[in-house]
C-alpha cells in the first residue's frame, strides 16, 4: 500500500525523518540530498515551478523508476517515518516494522524532480 | 551594414554600462554621506560645541562649556541622584538598574549607583558602539523577539564600552548567520519590489521584475548569477520570510537562487518553524 500527495513544495525542500528526530543535516556544498542517521533533507521541484507528486510506501508497492537519489538506512525508533515540508508541516506518514529502515528515494529529474517516490524496506 | 549595426549596439551597450556604473558610484557616495551624518548624530556630535583654542595643550578638545554635563568634571565619579536622567532613552532596564537605550553621546553614566562622566573619546566610542549594538539586536529580535545578548556586568566606563562591543559582536554574528541562510536580505541584496502580502501566488509581472533584478545583481543571499532553477528564473523570496514574520511587518521580494531557497527552508524549519 502506498500513500501519495500532489502539491507545491515550499522552498523545494522535503524532510524525511523518524517522527521523533530533530537531527537536521547541514546543507553543505552542492547536491540535493543530505542526511543524518535519522533525518533526510531532499531538494525537489520548487513550488514556484509547479507541483510535485510525493509517494511513500513499501518497496514492493512503490514504483521504483527514475534516478536513485538516496539509498541508506534510517534509524526509526518511533516506527513512523514522516515527510514534512517547510516550515514543519507533515504531509505523509508511514508506519514501519523495525527501528532501522532501508530508505530508497527515486526522483525523475534530480533536484528538479516533480515525481518523488520513497520506498521503504 | 550589419557591421555598422553591430558597432552601434556595442557602443550602446558600453554607454549603458557606463551610465549604470556612474549611478552605482553616486548611490554609494550618497549612502556613505548618509551614514557619516547618521554616525555623527548618534555620537552626539554638535558642531557648535566649543573647543579648546589652538595653542593650548588640549587644543581641539571639546570643552565642558556649552555641553550637556557642566556639573561633572573629568572622569571622576560623582553621585548625583538615583533619578532617571533625561539623557536616557528607551524603557528597558540595564542589569545594573540604569534605563536601557543607546548612550546619547554626552552626559554621565550611572555605574554602581554613581554618575560617572566619561571622557569625550569614551563618550563618542560608547555612543557609536551602543547604537551599533542596538541596531543589530533589533534585527535579531525581529526574528527571535526573546533573543538577548549574554548579560554582563561592568564597573567602569571602559567596562561598559567592552560590554557594548561584545553585545554588538554577538548580535552581528547572528545577523550574519541570518543573512547567509536567507533569513534577512543578504549581502548581495540591492533592489527589491514590494510584496502584496505573504501569499506566494506571484504574478507574471512580479516574476519578471524579480528576474530582471536577479539578472542585474544576482541572488540576494549568495550573489550567484546562476539561478539553478528549472526555468532559469530566480525565485521570488519574501523578506522577511513569512514563517518568521510574527509582527506582520511589510515584506519585500528579492531574487533568490534554488540552493539558497532550499537552505532558507531548512533553516526556517529547523530553528523557526517547529516539526510536529
Amino acid at each position: 500500500m502506498t500513500k501519495s500527495i500532489n502539491l507545491g513544495i515550499p522552498n523545494g525542500v522535503l524532510f524525511i525523518r523518524d517522527r521523533l528526530s530533530r537531527d537536521f543535516p547541514e546543507m553543505e556544498g552542492k547536491g540535493w540530498v543530505w542526511s543524518t542517521p535519522s533525518f533526510i533533507t531532499l531538494m525537489c521541484l520548487h513550488e514556484q515551478e509547479g507541483e510535485t507528486q510525493v509517494t511513500i510506501g513499501r518497496s514492493s508497492d512503490v514504483r521504483e523508476s527514475g534516478e536513485l537519489m538516496f539509498d541508506g538506512v534510517l534509524e526509526t525508533p518511533s516506527r513512523e517515518i514522516v515527510v514534512d515540508i517547510v516550515p514543519g508541516e507533515p504531509i505523509l506518514i508511514a508506519n514501519v516494522d523495525s527501528e532501522k529502515t532501508r530508505v530508497r528515494i527515486f526522483g525523475n529529474a534530480g533536484r528538479h524532480s516533480d515525481d518523488v517516490a520513497i520506498a521503504l524496506s | 551594414m550589419p557591421h555598422a549595426s553591430s558597432c552601434d549596439e556595442s557602443v550602446h551597450a558600453i554607454e549603458t554600462g557606463l551610465l549604470r556604473l556612474k549611478w552605482l558610484a553616486a548611490a554609494a557616495r550618497f549612502q556613505l554621506a548618509l551614514r557619516r551624518h547618521d554616525f555623527a548624530l548618534k555620537a552626539g556630535f554638535d558642531p557648535s560645541q566649543p573647543r579648546v583654542p589652538a595653542g593650548n595643550p588640549d587644543g581641539g578638545q571639546w570643552t565642558r562649556d556649552g555641553g550637556g554635563s557642566e556639573e561633572f568634571s573629568g572622569s571622576d565619579s560623582v553621585t548625583i541622584s538615583d533619578e532617571t536622567s533625561a539623557l536616557w532613552i528607551g524603557g528597558e532596564q540595564y542589569a545594573q538598574g540604569a534605563p536601557r537605550g543607546p548612550y546619547p553621546g554626552r552626559g554621565p553614566i550611572l555605574i554602581n549607583g554613581q554618575w560617572v562622566q566619561p571622557t569625550p573619546a569614551q563618550s563618542a566610542l560608547l555612543a557609536a558602539l551602543e547604537a551599533r549594538a542596538d541596531s543589530a539586536i533589533r534585527r535579531v529580535q525581529d526574528i527571535f523577539p526573546e533573543w538577548r545578548p549574554t548579560a554582563s556586568l561592568y564597573s567602569t566606563v571602559e567596562g561598559r564600552i567592552a560590554r557594548a562591543r561584545a553585545e554588538a559582536e554577538q548580535a552581528e554574528v547572528r545577523v550574519a548567520e541570518f543573512q547567509r541562510n536567507g533569513i534577512l536580505p543578504g549581502l548581495f541584496a540591492r533592489e527589491s519590489i514590494p510584496a502584496r502580502g505573504p501569499e506566494r501566488n506571484f504574478t507574471s509581472l512580479e516574476r519578471r521584475q524579480i528576474y530582471e533584478i536577479g539578472s542585474m545583481f544576482g541572488c540576494h543571499t549568495c550573489g550567484t548569477f546562476s539561478a539553478g532553477t528549472r526555468s532559469g528564473y530566480y525565485f521570488c523570496d519574501h523578506q522577511m520570510p513569512s514563517a518568521l514574520n510574527q509582527r506582520g511587518q511589510s515584506q519585500r521580494l528579492y531574487p533568490q537562487c534554488a540552493s539558497c531557497s532550499g537552505r532558507q527552508g531548512n533553516w526556517i524549519t529547523r530553528y523557526g518553524g517547529g516539526l510536529k
